[in-house]
């Protein structure tokens, strides 16, 4: 009996296997793989097509002393520290606005979400338009209430907000998930509160926030790796200018591997962004694993 | 279910060696090239190709060779009139043409790493060095030695040779050679959009106009209101080191191993340009000059009255819808300009170097240069001086022709050092035309940046 039983629990998991095996594959093929090779040329100077030449950890004390590695991993920081925060707060009032009803909801709630569908280039294009300090219309509406044209895209101090603004062009994709997590919060909540005299911001404090927290939770954490994973707009719209004040970390990470030929170091810088993200993601679990609620379980957050 | 069972474990088996395969198929159609046609190849695998019997060569014995080049349509053009000659010439041999017009130095060492299917690539000073450090290129040297009698070197500029040796870049690791061969020469001028120098009363300047007369020229060509400028400044360095070299500046050391932009005469020249920018707004604003940008209007689209440029502009006019003109740069403490080259690379792992290099040592040979010339292209310094640029316009040709072998023109300034390359300079000098840096402050500060990492050895 006990044999029967081995067998078809043996069964199952080869069946189990079976159906998982398209990801396994894929991600031994497209991530692991890439990330072991990665990690692998980290250790050798790798002019592309020349013969790689073992370096050993070369590749990663340089990196101590490399002043735009450090600019990047800053500028990158503080484009995630800004965005990522500003974007959720964006994307849950919106959700919020979009949770009531009102006439016309299925129309709003596809324009928002529209932008989050538009390819990176092109929203970088459009967005290049827009931003013209000349001819742009931002600062067209800018010139009609009377103040200055603003250099978006040409001035270290204004390329950073531009991209940050720029971002939050994308929030459609969060109101999707967050007005998902608004709908799952049950109305008896509310109206107990309102029983117990709580007005909006008392319930949107005490009922939505909590009730939402592993929403939040994993729309800040997919947004932090999403931010410091930021190229295209910089590659496209600046090309890390100017004077680098654009200068991505992973727009760092291409121009060693293709501008300057140095495909280890760029391995290498890989690798210091994925440990980067790890420890912001750490971070995050950590500080706030007494603050997310699971509804579904009785013990809090955390991993 | 156990047959089920079964037959999911056999899946399972298989699905990573079939996608393996797949990818491995990819691979090994595309690398391991015959240097044949496609319909040629199984016939290549099978056994000796059919002998040609001295009549045209079938399908299967036509090499294809692959040449890159990043150039506009409208301008590589130029490239595709010869192909055609050559063809004629060489008919065991097709020629095609692919243009990489975005990201041209990635993309063409992600092909040669990966697919291996581009057979020849056309490098300019400005890209020759990545080429090199990437070790993409073949020494020409013993192919050269070889066809010593078909070739004449000494028919080119010394310094266009220069450009596709380590001569420029004594650092790199590449050993010595010939990495390349100079196809096409040009030299820059400044163009002119006669219809908008007409309305203001002007014609077309003449040899010895100052930089005075252009500044002048430039205020009053613009009207804002109009979209119209009276320069195309593009922050690219290129035009830029003329203005330096005709204030008597430099940019290199002569030993070449220090920059040295930075000096009095630099510095005033750069002023002379920042201030038509800022304070006169006579050029055109930089956010419509920067590499890429959607709608940007210029020079070509008839916005600014002058731009300095390369021969290879006379490709561009066709697409102006305004009259157009060409005139010797203006004279500043001295007259200068700026020459390059368009040379071919043999890729070093190309499965096809023979055809290869047929095509370069036919269109670098005095007949391959005679046919460049009979279509508006400027050959080498002997050829030029033979057929005289026949084809083309009278004003291109009575100012190219003696401007190509003028000493005026000054070579193609160049160094490399990964973090420091021109692209990165221009990128720094980029704030220079919004105002937002002084040039007295930025030109030594980055100078000196620079030549902190010239100083180094090359990682």
């Amino acid at each position: 009996m006990s044999f029967i039983t081995e067998r078809i629990s043996r069964r199952r998991d080869l069946q189990g296997l079976l159906f998982v095996s398209p990801f396994l594959v894929g991600f031994v093929l497209f991530f692991a793989g890439p990330m072991g090779f990665a990690a692998v040329i980290s250790l050798f100077d790798w002019p592309v097509l020349s013969t790689p030449t073992f370096v050993g950890t070369d590749n990663f004390t340089r990196m101590l002393s490399d002043d735009l590695f450090w600019k990047s991993l800053g500028i990158t920081t503080l484009y995630t520290v800004i965005s990522v925060p500003l974007g959720m707060a964006a994307g849950l009032g919106l959700a919020i606005l979009l949770n009531q009803k009102i006439r016309g909801l299925a129309l709003f709630r596809t324009l928002y979400y529209i932008p989050a569908v538009v390819t990176g280039v092109s929203l970088a294009v459009l967005w290049w338009m827009m931003y013209n300090t000349e001819y742009g219309i931002i600062n067209g509406f800018l010139k009609l209430v009377g103040l200055p044209a603003v250099p978006w895209l040409t001035h270290t101090a204004w390329v950073l907000p531009a991209l940050i603004i720029m971002s939050l062009w994308q929030v459609g994709a969060g109101i999707v998930i967050y007005l998902a997590g608004l709908q799952g919060i049950p109305t008896e909540l509310y109206d107990a509160a309102s029983i117990d005299g709580a007005n909006g911001p008392a319930k949107f404090r005490h009922i939505t926030i909590p009730m939402l927290s592993p929403v939040l939770l994993f729309s800040f954490v997919l947004g932090v790796i999403g931010s410091f994973q930021s190229f295209t707009n910089a590659l496209v719209m600046t090309n890390g200018g100017p004077s680098q004040a654009s200068l991505f970390f992973v727009l760092y990470i291409y121009r060693n591997a293709w501008n300057y030929n140095q495909m280890g170091y760029a391995a290498a810088l890989s690798w210091a962004l994925f440990v980067v993200i790890l420890i912001f993601v750490i971070i995050i679990f950590r500080a706030t694993s007494s603050r997310v609620f699971y509804s579904g379980s009785s013990v809090k957050g955390g991993i | 279910m156990r047959q089920t069972s079964r037959a999911g474990l056999r899946l399972l088996v298989l699905l990573p060696g079939l996608l393996t395969a797949a990818c491995g198929a990819t691979t090994g159609s595309a690398a391991p090239s015959t240097g044949t046609a496609p319909s040629a190849a199984a016939t290549s695998s099978s056994g000796p190709a059919p002998s040609d019997s001295g009549s045209a060569p079938s399908a299967a014995g036509v090499t294809t060779i692959k040449v890159v080049d990043w150039v506009p349509e409208n301008i590589s053009s130029w490239a595709n009139r010869w192909y055609k000659p050559f063809e004629e010439a060489n008919p065991d041999i097709k020629i095609v043409h692919e243009q990489i017009s975005q990201n041209y130095i990635e993309t063409v060492l992600t092909r040669l790493t990966g697919a291996n299917d581009i057979d020849l690539i056309f490098a300019a000073p400005d890209n020759v060095g990545s080429f090199l450090r990437a070790g993409a290129a073949l020494d020409l040297t013993p192919l050269i030695e070889k066809d010593k009698d078909k070739i004449q070197l000494s028919d080119f500029p010394k310094w266009t040779l220069d450009d596709y040796t380590t001569v420029r870049y004594p650092e790199l690791k590449t050993g010595p050679g010939q990495y390349g061969l100079p196809v096409v020469e040009f030299v820059w001028e400044m163009w002119e959009n006669t219809d908008m120098l007409k309305a203001a009363g002007y014609t077309t300047p003449q040899r010895g106009w100052t930089w005075d007369d252009f500044a002048s020229m430039s205020k009053k060509l613009t009207d804002a209101s109009k979209k119209q400028y009276g320069y195309h400044n593009a922050n690219w360095l290129l035009p830029l080191w003329t203005w330096l070299w005709q204030n008597n500046g430099k940019v290199l050391s002569d030993d070449g191993k220090q920059l040295t932009f930075a000096s009095p005469e630099g510095i005033e020249a750069f002023q002379f340009l920042q201030d038509l920018q800022i304070k006169d707004k006579a050029f055109l604003p930089i956010d419509q000059t920067l590499p890429g940008a959607p709608n940007a209007i210029g020079f070509d689209t008839g916005n600014a009255a002058m731009i300095t440029r390369g021969n290879w502009n006379l490709d561009l006019s066709r697409d102006w819808k305004f009259k157009w003109d060409l005139s010797y740069p203006p004279t500043g403490k001295t007259e200068a300009t700026l020459g390059e080259e368009l040379g071919l690379m043999i890729n070093k792992n190309s499965s096809k170097q023979d055809a290869a290099w047929r095509v370069v040592s036919w269109v670098t040979s005095p007949e391959g240069q005679r046919a460049l010339a009979s279509n508006d292209v400027v050959p080498n310094t002997k050829v030029m001086a033979e057929t005289g640029l026949a084809a083309a316009p009278d004003n291109v040709r009575n100012l190219v022709v003696p401007l190509s072998a003028d000493t005026m023109v000054q070579s193609f300034p160049q160094w490399f050092r990964p973090k420091f390359t021109a692209n990165d300079l221009a990128d720094r000098l980029l704030v220079l035309w919004t105002g937002e840096a002084k040039v007295s402050e930025l030109l030594p500060k980055v100078q000196d940046e620079f030549n902190k990492a010239l100083a180094q050895p090359l990682p």
